[in-house]
């Protein structure tokens, strides 16, 4: 099983690429795709998923060229998309059983894994009430549900845990890593955290392109002895953000603790300690609060 | 900031959102074609066997005449659909969270409603002058006489259609379908009260018709006093006897008071909206009743918290895999009837029982136009239902959408158009009318093919709406032979309509093939 992406551009006007030059090997295991906003990854999330043609590069499916014939990777596909919306008079199982039918399922096989999705979900006493009524999570939880429907071999969610409440955001988190053994998952988001629990892969997108795909332990180590923290006062700390990656801030009695990203020793009391993915994302990103 | 400057930004926004989209383009393209008609001939004013000379008077007042009726009837679905877009996009809620009234907002969406329609007149005026000067009749442009018919006919024609338009958006069972087909058959509907007002009082009659009408005819009589009085805006192709000069109206200050009293009943109805605006609040959207409402009136304690249950999902085996289009097409029944009220299959019934009750004829001619026009709502959501509840992209990312979810819907549309004929197709059996017969199988495939391509091409329900009963109500209601695609009155035309079902469902899966690979 493997998804190769070589050299792949989505070109919306004369003047502007949303994606170029994107070259990547996806093997079984979680990729997290992380970015700020407007970075490309629901481009490319889009032209994985066969919903939007690229205007340049190969998308490879098992050797299969995906973009020639999309139906090959769409009977493995799972996709919940970013922005979706459900049939809002049909009930929790019946929009289910309607995309089990139009992805191929049996009726057995259906049944049964519509029972197992709306537990894992946890829609089971929302399941006969009609889609409109249903609150932003809840819908949510409907398009994670509709994504597993077939037990895909390619499973893409994008921003999968906005509107979920905390629980439901871990509950999510374990289900990935429960799914992701034999089977590739691409999840894209900019929550951090997110990914930090999950992702075996991390691949760092912004402007449109691919600047770095490591595992997250290659990631932090090459932050070793490049994060910094110690105590500055309230005053100083606009000059501070001027001149260094600030990753994150604790008030104190004493003034204000910082954590700086930064590849020199920034100030003579400032000591070194262990890098998370924040820390590299903002590294690589280059993000300045 | 002031009222007035509340207003202006409403409708800026809201006017410039619109004529920024593809859709603005194809609305000003067909005004382009009318003018083109026009100036071609096939569109024009004839009183009788007479015409005026192409003078500015006479220009400007056909084109206002254009644009008074052909706006009056369609330019209600060309703006209608302003304060969805706001529902849908979220802005409205966002608009909602300010200080803006309720009259603020209605009058704000009325005056974008007006600017969107007042640029297709403008339009038409442009394409008049085009026409004064190919016609070469009269080379010199009178300003005042040419663009005072704009004025005074269309522009408060279109007034009253935008504060239609948005009124009917702020009544919930008015916003949507339902309120498409209720302006249509109004429209129609006013024409004997149009007929009784040019003849009392012509300044008020709401399309203008009649201040034109009894100007000319006094014109055509000072010359050709044979005129019989006939007055309309035909198809053209006449060969006239003569033409006559006319100079304008003698636009009188009781006059122009008279008219512009329309924009008075715009406002009026443009506030009343403001009454039903709901201020984007869902809570005062009358909820369907559905059996668990009973349940709220049972409140139960809520746990603090409950232990969430660890469910592993078992592996699928690859014979769960086995596509099933009869289960599709079962589901994609369930989609399109799901949501019916059940006065809806009441009347579908009544209407299947009326088949039987009836004579053949009457069958054809009555029972059978209006057993098919009873579902438009339900076929105007094919090929468009997944772009419109923005579920495209989990469809469309399905295994091989086109060869499965598109013929379902094809075929699931079909079969409620049969059901519905069901009783009518019994009856033609029954008294072996073969042709009545043939006409409805050709309708039956024509209905659905039809509603399946516009709606995938469009992405919109409307589209279809507007022109299938404008066809409904021309061919099998208005005994019009060659769009009688019912066989009401006729044979039905099938050696058109069979064939053209076919191009529309290849036009369909061409559409569809274009949005997969967008």
């Amino acid at each position: 099983m493997q998804l190769a992406v070589t050299n792949l551009g989505k070109q919306y006007r004369r003047d502007f690429w949303g994606l170029k030059y994107f070259s990547l090997n996806v093997q079984p295991g979680i990729l997290g795709l992380l970015g700020p906003n407007g970075a490309g990854k629901s481009t490319f999330m889009r032209m994985l998923a066969t919903i939007t043609k690229p205007t340049d590069g190969q998308i490879l499916w098992n050797d299969v060229d995906v973009v020639k014939s999309p139906d090959t990777l769409r009977a493995v596909l799972g996709y919940l998309p970013q922005d979706f919306g459900v049939y809002p008079n049909l009930t929790a199982i019946e929009f289910l059983e309607y995309m089990a039918a139009i992805k191929g399922l049996n009726a057995a096989a259906a049944h049964k894994r519509i029972d197992e999705l709306l537990q894992v979900v946890n829609l089971v006493e929302a399941a006969r009430r009609p889609l409109g009524g249903y609150s932003g999570g809840m819908k949510q939880r409907i398009g994670i549900a509709q994504a597993l429907l077939n037990d895909p071999q390619l499973l893409i969610v994008d921003e999968p845990t906005v509107g979920l409440d905390p629980e439901e955001r871990v509950r999510f988190r374990n289900l990935l890593s429960d799914l992701s053994g034999e089977r590739i998952v691409i999840l894209s988001t900019h929550i951090v955290s997110d990914v930090e629990a999950t992702a075996t892969r991390i691949a760092l997108v912004n402007k449109g392109q691919l600047l770095r795909e490591a595992a997250p332990e290659d990631l932090l180590k090459e932050l070793d002895g490049k994060v910094w923290e110690w105590c500055v006062k309230s005053d100083d700390l606009p000059a501070l953000k001027q001149k260094h990656i600030i990753s994150g801030t604790i008030r104190r009695t004493d003034g204000v603790q910082v954590r700086v990203v930064s590849d020199s020793k920034p100030e003579a009391e400032a000591e070194s300690i262990s890098p998370n993915l924040e820390d590299a994302y903002l590294y690589f990103i280059g993000g300045r609060s | 900031m002031s009222t007035v400057r509340v207003i202006y930004h409403i409708a800026r926004a809201d006017f410039l959102e619109r004529v920024r989209r593809y859709s603005f383009l194809i609305m000003l393209g067909l005004i382009v074609f009318l003018g083109y008609q026009t100036g071609i001939g096939n569109l024009t004013l004839e009183l009788g066997q007479y015409r005026g000379e192409y003078n500015s008077a006479w220009v400007g007042a056909m084109m206002a005449l254009i644009a008074s009726f052909f706006l009056g009837w369609f330019g209600f679905y060309l703006v209608k659909g302003s304060v969805a877009h706001d529902r849908e996009t979220g802005v409205g809620q966002i608009m909602a969270t300010t200080p803006l009234t309720r009259p603020l907002y209605t009058f704000g969406k009325w005056i974008s409603n007006f600017m969107v329609l007042m640029a297709m007149v403008t339009v038409l005026a442009l394409a008049g002058l085009v026409i004064q000067f190919l016609q070469g009749e009269s080379t010199g442009v009178e300003f005042g006489a040419f663009i005072l018919p704009f004025i005074f006919i269309a522009m408060p024609v279109v007034a009253m259609v935008a504060a239609l338009a948005v009124l009917f958006e702020t009544i919930p069972f008015l916003a949507g379908g339902f309120g498409n087909i209720v302006y249509f058959f109004g429209f129609v509907m006013i024409f004997p009260f149009i007929d009784r007002m040019i003849k009392s009082n012509p300044a008020f009659e709401p399309l203008g018709m009649g201040l034109l009408m009894q100007d000319m005819q006094l014109a055509v009589w000072k010359v050709y006093p044979d005129y019989s009085g006939s007055f309309s805006l035909g198809a053209g192709g006449e060969v006239f006897a003569g033409t006559f000069t006319w100079a304008g109206i003698h636009w009188t200050v009781d006059l122009i008071l008279a008219r512009l009293s329309f924009f008075l009943i715009a406002v009026g109805l443009t506030l009343l909206g403001a009454l039903f605006f709901d201020r984007f609040d869902p809570s005062r959207r009358k909820p369907k009743r559905t059996k668990s409402d009973a349940s709220l009136n049972k409140p139960e304690p809520v746990p603090v918290s409950k232990p969430l249950p660890t469910v592993h999902l078992t592996p699928l085996s690859a014979s769960s895999n086995t596509f099933s289009f009869l289960r599709l097409l079962v589901f994609e029944l369930k989609l399109l009837l799901k949501g019916q009220r059940w006065w809806w299959y009441a009347v579908a019934v009544g209407l299947i029982v009326a088949s039987f009750a009836n004579t053949v004829e009457n069958v054809r001619a009555f029972v059978l136009p209006f057993t098919w026009i009873w579902p438009i709502l339900i076929w105007s959501g094919l090929g468009n239902r997944e772009i419109q509840h923005n579920a495209h992209q989990m469809v469309f990312s399905s295994a091989a959408p086109l060869w499965r979810q598109l013929p379902a819907t094809w075929l699931a549309g079909f079969l409620v158009t049969a059901l519905t004929g069901s009783g009518v197709a019994l009856k033609l059996i029954g008294t072996g009318d073969s042709i009545g017969l043939l006409a409805w199988i050709s309708a039956a495939f024509f209905i659905p093919s039809f509603a399946l391509a516009c709606g995938v091409w469009s992405s919109s329900s409307k589209v279809f709406e507007i022109i299938y009963i404008s066809l409904w109500y021309i061919g099998p209601l208005n005994k019009v032979d060659v769009v009688d695609y019912l066989g009401a009155h006729s044979n039905g035309n099938v050696l058109f309509f069979l064939p053209f079902s076919i191009a529309l469902i290849v036009a369909a899966f061409i559409g569809r093939a274009r949005q997969l690979q967008n």
